[in-house]
This record gives C-alpha cells, sequence and structure tokens, in this order.
C-alpha cells in the first residue's frame, strides 16, 4: 500500500540501471542535428483572418480554397528559401553520403511516401558538413498540378491559425544504405493576421563562454583534464523577439521567444541535451551544462562542440568550437 | 492419598472420521452426499469417577468411545467398541453421557452425528495436603455447604475484551456451581466461601481454569479472559441480494490479510477474476477491460471522489473502517449507474456494541488509529484517522542534492473516518417498526510539496500540489412488515488546489445528494424495489496560468514560448437525477429480475437522458447450485469539466455507453468452499477518447475540442473463482481469467487493437492460514500474460528538426508483448495475545523470489532499440498493530 511511492522509487532507480548508453549529445555516427531555413518564416500581408475564414465553404467536405487567398499565398510563397542542414558523421571520415530532398503536405507524414502528396526538390552526393540547397516549397505543385500548399491546407485541423506548415525532408543515407536519416523540417508561411506581426528573424547565439568567459569562435582549447567543461552561452535575452499568435478566438496571444539549446559533442557527453524553454509555469530555464570527456578515452583528440539554437517557431543555426583534449 | 487426572483428547482424526463416515454412507446410497459442515464441540466436559479397584492397583486406561450426539448437542448413545475392563468402560460411559456437545450441522443444518472419542485414565501422585485432607475428612462432609459468597464477573475474549456470552462457569466441577454468561458476558455464582476451583467453558474458546478463593460474606469480582480458537473473525452470511450473477464480496479480514496488498482494500480486489493487473503496484481497477475511470467506487453508497492518496499512496478506504465490500465486475443492479465498467461498493463498520475496542497501526509510510465503543444505550460510535509520516522520514532518506541546490519532496496524506449509529446493533436484525439512524462523516487530504531549486539545475522546480473531500452522509432505514425504506441524504466539498511557477490553479466543488431505497416483498413470488439516486454539484474553478500553447492557439513543435499571465474562472454545474426499478419474479427455482434505471443529467447547460433497461435471470436446480444470466444497458456521463466550453471542453460529449451480458453457474460445496464458473461479453461504445478536431468558423475562428466519443470497446472471457471462504484456520481462493479486451478509436485506428491492460490469462492463488503459536502466513502466487506492445522496427532514423526529437517506426500497434509477468508475495503475521489487548507484528514481503517482471518499455533517444523496466525488487515492509 504506502510502500507503493517507495516502490516507485526503487523502480525509477532501476529505471536509472537500465539507461541506454546511446547518449543524444554524443555524435558518434551519421546524424542531423539541425536544419534551417533562411528566412525561417514568411508572413503573407493581406492574409487576414476574412479571408481565411472563407475556408469554411466546403464542396463535399472538402476544403475550397478561395481564387484571393491562393494567388496571395503563391505569391509570398514563390520566395527562394535557402534551406541548410547540419549534417554530422564523425565515423564516416568524409565519406559520400546520397541525399534527396522530398516536400510534402502532411507533417504526419515523417517519410514523405504518401501517395500523391509529395515531389522530390532535389537528390545527389553530400558529405558532412552543411548542406544548402535553394528551394521555393510553397511554390511546388504535386504531381497532378494541384499546389502543394493547398493541399498542405487541406490537411491543416487549424486551417492556417498556426501558419501554413510546409514539410520539406532530408533523405540523407550512406552509400550502402546501413545508416539512414530522415529529417523533417517545416517551413512556416504566416498570415499577418495582425498589422503588428513581424516576420521571424533566425536566431543567432552570441557565443559560448568557459567558467564564464568567451571562448572566441577561432580559439581551440586545450584541455588535458578529466573533469568537467563548465559552459554557458552569452546572454541573449535581447535577441530573444516578442511575437503575435492568434488565439482559436482570433484574439492576438503575446508571446516571447524562449530559446533552446541542443549541445553536442564528438567525444564525451554533455550533461543536458536540451536547455532553455519556458515549464508549464512560465518559469524560464537556465543554459548551463557540463561537457565531461570519455572517462574510457586514451588517446588525444580534436573534439568539436556544436551548440544548435532554436526559438521556437522554426528558426535555428548553429554555432562550433573545438578542443584539442589529450588524457 | 491418590488424585487422579482424567485428561481428555478430543481427537481431531475422531472428527475426520465421523465426517468420513457421514460421507462414506452417503456415497454408498448413490444419490445424495451429505456433507458435514460444522463439527460438535464439546461444551461441558464430566470428570469420570476413577474405579477403586483400578486405582487402588495403580491401573490407567485409554477407553475408546464411540459417541452418537444427537441434533441438539445432547449425547444420545455412548458405546465401547473395545471394552478395556476393570471398571473403566463403565466409568468412562457413565461421564461422557453427561457431556454437552454443541449441534454438529450436516449440510448447514442440525443433524445427529457420530464420533469417535477416547477417554484418559490417569493416576497422578498425591499431592502432600490431600493425603491428609483424605484422612481428616471434613467435619460436615455430604451435608451441603452454606453458600455465604458470591463469584461475580465478565467472560472476556483474551486480546480483545470482547464479551462472551453463553460461556459456562463451573465452580469444583459441582453441577450444582454452574452459571451461564449473559449477552454481556456477565455472570453470578453463590458458592460456599474457601477454595474454588473454576472452570470456563465456551464454544470456540479454549477451557480457562483458575483457582479463586472466596470469603464469607463478600462478593468476589473477576473477569476471565478466554483464547479464542479462532484465528480468523468469524463472518456472518445473511440473506443476500442474489439477483447479480457476480458479486464478489470480500470480509475484513481477507481485506487485512491478504499478502502483497498491505491491506488495501482496493488492491484485494485486483485479486479477483475479471480484474486485470496494474503496472507496479498501483491499484487503478481495470475490470473486464473497461478504463480505470470507468469502475466507480463507493463508500455506503457515495461514490469516493478520489480513491488513491498522492505519490503512490494506499486507497483513502481505511480498512479497519470496512465491514464489507462488495465488487460487481459488471452486471450490477439498477441501484447503481453512471458507470461502464464496474462498481465497488464499501460497506462501512458499525460501532462495537458490547465495549470499546480499538486499534493501533504503524508501518513504513503511516500511522492509524481505530476506536469503537457504545456510547449509550443502542448508539455506538466509531472512529479512524490515518496520518502519513513519510514528510519526515523522507528527509532522512534522500541524499544531498547532487547539483549543490535545494531539493524538498514533502507528501502529507490523512483521512479520517466517523460513523455514529443509533438503533440495532451490529449484527442483530431489524426490529418491525423501529428506525434505525446513522450518520457517517469521511474525507482525505493530500499534500505534496516539491521543490528543487538552485545548484547546478537549469531550471527550478516549484510544485505545491493540494487535495481534499470530506463526506457526509446520514442513514435513516425504517422496517414494517416485508418492506424496507432507506433514505440516505449527502453533502460534501472537495477541494484540488496547485501551484506550479507562476501558474496557480484552485477548483472548489460542493456536492449535494440523496438516495433513496424501498424495497416491498409484495408475496413470495414478486419483490420490487424502487429508488431515486439524484445529486447535485457545483465546481467553481478559477486558474491564474500563461495562455496555454496548444490550447488556445496553434503549438509549433517543439516550441515554450514566455507567456503571458491570464485569470480564468470557470463555474460548472451539474444535476444528475436517475430513477430505478427492479422486480424479482420468482417461480419455483427460477428468478427473473427485470430492471430499469433512467437518469436525467444537466451538466453545465447541456442536457442528457439515458435509460438502462437490465434483466437477470436466476435458475437454482439444486440447493447449492445456481445458474445465473444477465444482459443490461449501463451508462455513464462525461466528466462535467470535460464538457466546458472550448478550447478546454468538450460540449458536445454524451454518455459513454456500455451493453453488458453474462451467464455463469456458481455451486457451493460446504459451507466455505464454493466454485463460480462466469462468461462474459461487454459492448462498449461512444467512448470518451483524447481527439483533437477543430471546425472552422465563417469568421475564421476555430472552436476545437479535446475529446469525442470516437471510442469503441469490447472484451469477453471467462472467469473462475474457486473460494475457500473465511473459517477458523484458513481463506483462501484460484482466481482465473481468460480474456480479451479490444478499443477501436474511430478517426485514429484503422482496426480494433487490444487495449493497453489486454491481459489474456490472469491467474491468482490466494491462501492464508492460522498457524501454532500465533502466527499465520499467506501468500499470494500470480502469473499474468505480459502487457501489450508495438513492436519496434528501425531500418531508420526518422527525425523532427523542430522539436529537435525522434519518431519510432513500429509494427502493428500492440500487436507484441512483453514477457509474461509472475510473482509470489508472502505475508507473516505473529500475534502476542495479552490479556486485554493483542499485538500484531507482521512482515509483508513482495516479490519473494525476486522475478524479473517487465512493466513498462522505453527506448533509446533514435527509437533503435527497446529497453524494459523492471518491476519492483524483493520489498520487504515490517509493521505492527495493536488492538484492544
Amino acid at each position: 500500500m504506502r510502500i507503493r511511492a517507495l516502490a516507485l522509487a526503487v523502480s525509477a532507480a532501476l529505471l536509472g540501471c537500465v539507461q541506454p548508453e546511446d547518449d543524444p549529445t554524443t555524435v558518434k555516427d551519421l546524424r542531423v542535428l539541425a536544419i534551417q531555413f533562411e528566412t525561417p518564416e514568411v508572413l503573407i500581408d493581406e492574409c487576414n483572418l476574412g479571408l481565411l475564414g472563407s475556408l469554411a465553404a466546403t464542396d463535399g467536405g472538402a476544403i475550397v480554397i478561395p481564387p484571393g487567398l491562393l494567388e496571395k499565398l503563391a505569391a509570398a510563397a514563390s520566395r527562394p528559401l535557402t534551406m541548410t542542414s547540419l549534417i554530422e558523421d564523425p565515423a564516416g571520415n568524409g565519406r559520400p553520403l546520397k541525399y534527396r530532398l522530398v516536400a510534402c503536405a502532411s507533417q504526419s507524414d515523417r517519410r514523405c511516401t504518401n501517395e500523391g502528396d509529395f515531389l522530390e526538390l532535389a537528390r545527389g552526393e553530400t558529405s558532412a558538413g552543411e548542406l544548402a540547397v535553394t528551394v521555393a516549397p510553397g511554390a511546388l505543385l504535386l504531381p497532378d498540378g494541384t499546389p502543394l500548399l493547398q493541399e498542405v491546407i487541406a490537411q491543416d485541423l487549424f486551417k492556417g491559425l498556426g501558419g501554413f506548415r510546409v514539410p520539406v525532408l532530408l533523405d540523407v543515407q550512406t552509400l550502402d544504405g546501413r545508416e539512414h536519416v530522415y529529417a523533417q523540417k517545416l517551413m512556416v508561411y504566416m498570415c499577418r493576421f495582425f498589422p503588428e506581426m513581424r516576420e521571424n528573424v533566425t536566431p543567432v547565439l552570441p557565443g559560448i563562454t568557459v567558467a564564464g568567459v568567451p571562448w572566441p569562435e577561432d580559439e581551440v582549447k586545450e584541455f588535458t583534464s578529466t573533469q568537467e567543461l563548465e559552459l554557458e552561452p552569452e546572454d541573449f535575452s535581447a535577441l530573444q523577439e516578442p511575437y503575435l499568435m492568434p488565439s482559436f478566438q482570433l484574439s492576438p496571444v503575446s508571446l516571447k521567444e524562449a530559446w533552446k539549446v541542443s549541445w553536442y559533442t564528438t567525444m564525451g557527453t554533455f550533461g543536458s541535451h536540451n536547455t532553455g524553454g519556458v515549464d508549464l509555469g512560465g518559469q524560464s530555464g537556465r543554459h548551463r551544462n557540463q561537457w565531461q570527456p570519455d572517462p574510457t578515452a586514451t588517446a588525444a583528440q580534436d573534439v568539436t562542440l556544436t551548440f544548435v539554437v532554436r526559438d521556437g517557431r522554426g528558426g535555428e543555426s548553429w554555432i562550433k568550437r573545438q578542443i584539442r583534449w589529450t588524457p | 492419598m491418590l488424585r487422579f487426572l482424567a485428561a481428555f483428547v478430543f481427537l481431531n482424526a475422531g472428527l475426520a472420521l465421523a465426517e468420513e463416515g457421514v460421507r462414506r454412507e452417503v456415497v454408498d446410497a448413490g444419490v445424495h452426499v451429505p456433507v458435514l459442515t460444522k463439527p460438535p464441540e464439546l461444551l461441558a466436559f464430566i470428570p469420570a469417577d476413577y474405579p477403586p479397584d483400578a486405582k487402588t492397583q495403580g491401573l490407567t486406561a485409554q477407553v475408546k468411545l464411540v459417541v452418537t450426539i444427537d441434533e441438539t448437542g445432547a449425547v444420545a448413545d455412548a458405546q465401547v467398541p473395545e471394552p478395556v475392563g476393570n471398571g473403566f468402560d463403565d466409568a468412562a460411559i457413565a461421564a461422557v453421557r453427561r457431556f454437552r456437545f454443541s449441534p454438529a450441522e450436516v449440510d448447514f443444518k442440525p443433524a445427529p452425528v457420530q464420533i469417535e472419542y477416547v477417554y484418559h485414565f490417569v493416576l497422578q501422585p498425591p499431592e502432600p495436603d490431600a493425603g491428609v485432607e483424605a484422612q481428616s475428612p471434613e467435619p460436615d462432609a455430604g451435608v451441603p455447604k452454606k453458600r455465604d459468597a458470591k463469584l461475580t464477573g465478565k467472560a472476556l475474549v483474551r486480546g480483545s475484551r470482547s464479551f462472551i456470552p453463553e460461556a459456562l462457569v463451573l465452580c469444583d466441577e459441582d453441577p450444582e456451581h454452574v452459571a451461564t454468561s449473559d449477552a454481556e458476558g456477565r455472570f453470578t455464582l453463590e458458592l460456599p466461601s474457601g477454595m474454588c476451583h473454576v472452570r470456563v467453558v465456551a464454544a470456540g474458546y479454549f477451557v480457562f481454569q483458575t483457582e479463586e478463593e472466596l470469603v464469607p460474606n463478600e462478593t468476589r469480582e473477576v473477569n476471565f479472559f478466554l483464547i479464542e480458537k479462532t484465528g480468523m473473525q468469524t463472518v456472518v452470511r445473511g440473506k443476500r441480494d442474489k439477483k447479480e450473477v457476480v458479486r464478489r464480496t470480500v470480509s475484513r479480514d481477507e481485506v487485512q490479510k491478504v499478502p502483497g496488498t498491505f491491506g488495501d482494500p482496493v488492491r484485494v480486489i485486483q485479486n479477483f477474476p475479471g480484474v486485470a493487473r496494474a503496472p507496479f503496484i498501483l491499484g487503478q481497477l481495470i475490470v473486464r477491460g473497461a478504463n480505470p475511470s470507468q469502475t466507480l467506487t463507493f463508500f455506503d453508497g457515495v461514490e469516493i471522489p478520489i480513491l488513491f492518496h498522492v505519490a503512490g499512496g494506499p486507497s483513502v478506504v481505511n480498512a479497519e473502517f470496512l465491514d464489507r465490500l462488495d465488487f460487481f465486475p459488471g452486471g450490477f443492479g439498477a441501484r447503481y449507474g453512471r458507470a461502464v465498467g464496474g462498481v465497488v461498493d464499501v460497506q462501512s463498520r458499525k460501532g462495537a456494541s458490547d465495549t470499546w475496542h480499538g486499534s493501533a497501526k504503524i508501518d513504513l509510510l503511516d500511522t492509524a488509529l481505530f476506536f469503537q465503543a457504545p456510547i449509550a444505550e443502542n448508539v455506538s460510535i466509531a472512529a479512524a484517522a490515518r496520518r502519513s509520516y513519510i514528510d519526515a522520514l523522507l528527509p532522512l532518506v534522500l541524499p544531498e542534492d547532487p547539483q549543490g541546490g535545494s531539493l524538498l519532496v514533502l507528501p502529507v496524506y490523512w483521512d479520517y473516518q466517523v460513523r455514529l449509529d443509533v438503533g440495532a446493533k451490529p449484527g442483530a436484525p431489524r426490529k418491525d417498526g423501529a428506525s434505525d439512524f446513522s450518520v457517517f462523516v469521511f474525507g482525505s487530504d493530500d499534500k505534496l510539496q516539491v521543490v528543487a531549486t538552485g545548484g547546478a539545475r537549469n531550471r527550478d522546480l516549484t510544485v505545491d500540489f493540494h487535495t481534499t473531500f470530506h463526506r457526509a452522509v446520514g442513514s435513516w432505514i425504517y422496517k414494517r412488515g416485508d418492506t424496507q425504506f432507506k433514505l440516505t441524504p449527502y453533502v460534501g466539498f472537495d477541494l484540488a488546489k496547485i501551484n506550479f511557477g507562476i501558474a496557480n490553479i484552485t477548483a472548489n466543488q460542493w456536492t449535494a445528494g440523496l438516495r433513496q431505497d424501498l424495497e416491498v416483498e409484495v408475496n413470495k413470488h414478486l419483490t420490487l424495489r424502487l429508488g431515486a439516486d439524484i445529486y447535485n454539484q457545483t465546481i467553481v474553478g478559477e486558474a491564474e496560468l500563461p495562455v496555454i500553447s496548444g490550447v488556445q492557439f496553434v503549438e509549433f513543435p517543439g516550441a515554450d514560448p514566455q507567456a503571458g499571465a491570464q485569470k480564468v474562472k470557470q463555474i460548472v454545474n451539474t444535476f444528475d437525477g436517475a430513477l430505478y426499478t427492479e422486480a424479482d419474479l420468482k417461480f419455483g427455482k427460477v428468478t427473473v429480475t427485470p430492471g430499469l434505471r433512467v437518469s436525467y443529467a444537466f451538466i453545465t447547460s447541456h442536457v442528457r437522458y439515458a435509460a438502462d433497461p437490465r434483466l437477470w435471470v436466476r435458475y437454482e436446480p439444486f440447493e447449492n447450485t445456481a445458474i445465473k444470466g444477465s444482459v443490461g444497458l449501463y451508462t455513464q456521463p462525461p466528466a462535467a469539466t470535460s464538457m466546458v466550453d472550448p478550447p478546454f471542453g468538450s460540449p458536445n460529449l454524451v454518455h459513454e455507453k456500455a451493453f453488458q451480458s453474462s451467464l455463469g453457474v456458481s455451486h457451493r460445496f460446504t459451507e466455505y468452499i464454493n466454485l463460480d464458473v462466469t462468461g462474459f461479453f461487454n459492448r462498449r461504445f461512444d467512448n470518451v477518447i483524447s481527439q483533437e478536431t477543430a471546425v472552422l468558423q465563417p469568421d475564421g475562428s476555430l472552436v476545437t475540442y479535446r475529446e469525442t466519443n470516437n471510442g469503441l470497446g469490447r472484451a469477453y472471457g471467462l472467469e473462475v473463482l474457486a473460494r475457500h471462504e473465511v473459517s477458523k484456520y484458513f481463506f483462501g481462493w484460484v482466481a482465473y481469467t481468460f480474456s480479451r479486451s479490444e478499443e477501436y478509436r474511430g478517426g485514429i485506428d484503422k482496426a480494433y487493437r487490444v487495449t493497453q491492460f489486454d491481459q489474456t490469462h490472469i491467474l491468482t492463488v490466494v491462501a492464508s492460514v492460522k498457524l501454532p503459536y500465533n502466527f499465520e502466513l499467506g501468500a499470494r502466487f500470480r502469473y499474468v500474460t505480459g502487457q501489450p506492445k508495438s513492436p519496434l522496427i528501425h531500418d531508420s532514423d526518422v527525425y523532427q528538426a523542430d522539436a529537435n526529437g525522434y519518431s519510432g517506426t513500429f509494427g502493428p500497434s500492440r500487436s507484441a508483448r512483453s514477457k509474461d509477468f509472475n510473482q509470489l508475495d508472502v505475508r507473516l503475521d505473529k500475534y502476542f495475545v495479552f490479556e486485554r489487548w493483542t499485538l500484531d507484528l507482521y512482515l509483508d514481503i513482495q516479490n519473494v523470489y525476486w522475478a524479473k517482471n517487465v512493466e513498462a518499455t522505453f527506448y533509446d533517444y533514435r527509437f533503435r532499440q527497446e529497453f524494459e523496466v523492471p518491476g519492483i525488487p524483493i520489498l520487504p515492509v515490517l509493521g505492527l498493530k495493536a488492538s484492544f
């Protein structure tokens, strides 16, 4: 009875005993760590609530998009965007990788395979690093000639109140197919519901500090200790943008970005995978983290630390730092 | 001079032979097999006269007798099949013919039986003064002594001080000096002064002997504490309503002794057929495939709003306050409604009518007190309280905050029950034309404070959680002739409060309700039951919290933005009124009971109706055999808070519904042993499921709903229960369930899939046996099919860059299973019985052989591998209980 709490505590302790060894902060094989659209959001002028409300007109259950809206969407969505993917492959030693870029209509179609609802944007070979491709996902036509954006709207439960979100997929794999990653990124086309709305700007970390001291980008840190390294991003609170979202009742909701930082290393681990954000109680998280070298490592090596920042609206970017670690 | 002791041995073997003899006799007859359901017990032992010649020669003997006892318990005949001579046979026969037994029962009716009895004649050395006495007989020997002293007192149960009625108190084995105790155990004997060898004999108790010195013209007042032969309390099984196909009744003794349940009544129910095993040692009741929320628990007919204490604590039902617990896994009567799963009805305990009693219990996490007493003629009170002290102990065992900040976890719970009764005493029949009144107040309170701040942590956590409820239940029962009327008004107050960071939510709930039950036995063919079940509830919810992403505006994957605070206030009114009727139509061995329950509900200004027709049929081809069947419709309203206006609720929700059917057969082999086999098929529809939907309005706004009635479910199976009810030395059961429960979520699932708790085979064996030296040993073994899970298929990593997370790829939903569960729990009680109180020291060990069970499955961050969350390891718990 009452020891249920104790039992749960014991079980929780046991859970600790079966934690997987594969730590998300340790990058050791083929991974996609981030995908950035520049710009992360396209704000569509004159796409107001009245226009959105006309989506309610249906024909046999199907959404009929008024030509006026479609026209405005198409105009805004034709803006070319740079899609940059951060691909890491430490074990690959620069090996070639196959990739495809695919756009599709449904966010839940995580591999973009729903029949008739996807189209390929690009394919080719690449290698670890940054893969940049220029695309205009909102302006694409599906194989049957339907605008992709129209199908996105049809499959959007909220009919654009959260923006028209076009999923774009990076499908990257090794040549032998043994390692294969599908990475989805949403491109947001947002109606300017309120005049005060501003287009989202890509978040950028101003820098990283080590034990409170800034760590310049070009400095390779020599580190010989097996102890932890205390890291923290430089203060970016002033860079977090305020923004407006429409509530379901169409009133403006004032929000402010609460950036999240994701921490990665090619050797050792970080104490936390993600820091930041705001919890349900409105309490903001801090961004301190500890890098711990691999206690089993015996050989000196170069370590790459990657810090990815996300603004919670589709904007993301990354910075890197190098460590020369010797045991 | 020699004195002798004629020792007797009341051979169990002899009784067994007697029982066997009865059985054998009738088996040979080949028609009916009567069973000795209650053996005779020796109430009055009469010492035999030692044959003088044998005494002179120093002879001893064992005389085997075949004793015939008539249906009143008197010795009708005594024969010596193998005479031993020397006058022993006649002396033994003469004594045994004056014995008095309790009536034996065959097939639960008093009946004559024969037993084998051995009378031992043993010589003992003379006591020093005995010879003197013998050589110097009293001058007035042969002349009746003057009764110039009085011995008065009470016969009481050792360890509990309960009264023992009808105990025979003898002085010096003299038939002239005998008294019988009254209902309060009181007796009075007028005796000659001097030493008196007192002997107290009562059915169910060991013979008590002592010496009392009586002073002329004085009254000596004494209490005699007799040791109860029974290990368990006697359970009185009265005639009960039998229309349901399955009703599992659990006594207080069973509740407190089932290993692995820690004496929690609700957790005991988990060991019966039809109830799936809940993960870890959680108390959820998962009945015949229904969700835990679809099974309701009542305390004296009033629903318990919060069944379990915080942080995995016990249920709020204090086992000490329980008189009886009825569990209906389905097919319950029209008296009950608002549930599509099962029903648990806990009957509280009337206060003691004899004297004051109580208990104090202490174990790892809480302590409980119980007290009951008569406070006036026909007025009694019972009260219980319990409080945890984990808040005091936890800081002692919690490690220093590993991150250098402060860490505080303070769970506190308490509950209480108070019941005042005016009217018939517990167990006594209700007098015609008399009324019984009672007031029962119960409640519970839970607080959980978690503070984890400062140090190296990136996020401070401050959670303050508080729930409480109180209920006051009145009861008026009136009986006249074949009509019984019961009125149960009740009121209640609930509070739920949570502070989390800058968010705080408070909900106050006021409840007022009334139950009315009328039963009229019109004639031997027709019994009518009519009733009403009405309640009104008002919830006032107030909150100050950030605008909620995903509820009030469209969320972006992985986003946790800073949002401004808002104040929200909701007032939710609910009225639910139901009328029910049932009629027992008896035609010989067949009883047909049609029933109907209709209800009108007004929930947050939305009106819902329900009409639930039900039918039960019972056929008793033989006296101890019944074939039972039922079909019926059952409905359950959605939670009122689920029906508030969007975006927080879904006002379009309607009642969940279930068609329940079952067919079973039960047979009682003896007073204690019975077997029940039941098949069932349940179909659930309009199940409430979490399913977000949005309706676009012409102005572009969205109306979003969190839940829909798109759920369907079905469950079918077979339940077997072989049970040995609580007897003097043993209780236990073997429960087996073979079942399948499936669900379908319209708009989400492509086909039916098994439910989260579907368990094909559930075997539970429970046994508790009273051992010598006041030990009691219990064990529970469970074997359960593993939990359903979806097979992980990893061929590639599927990553979402915005949320910075991965998705898993799985095979058909819940098409695989974790490995089967098995576990043995053991409980050992040692009772130290003192004159006026009893101390119970117990050790309850969960998972004795440390079976490596699987309670859940989780995955690595890329969903490449699955990992199993182990169940509890071996878990011993030591406790103490003092009762008086």
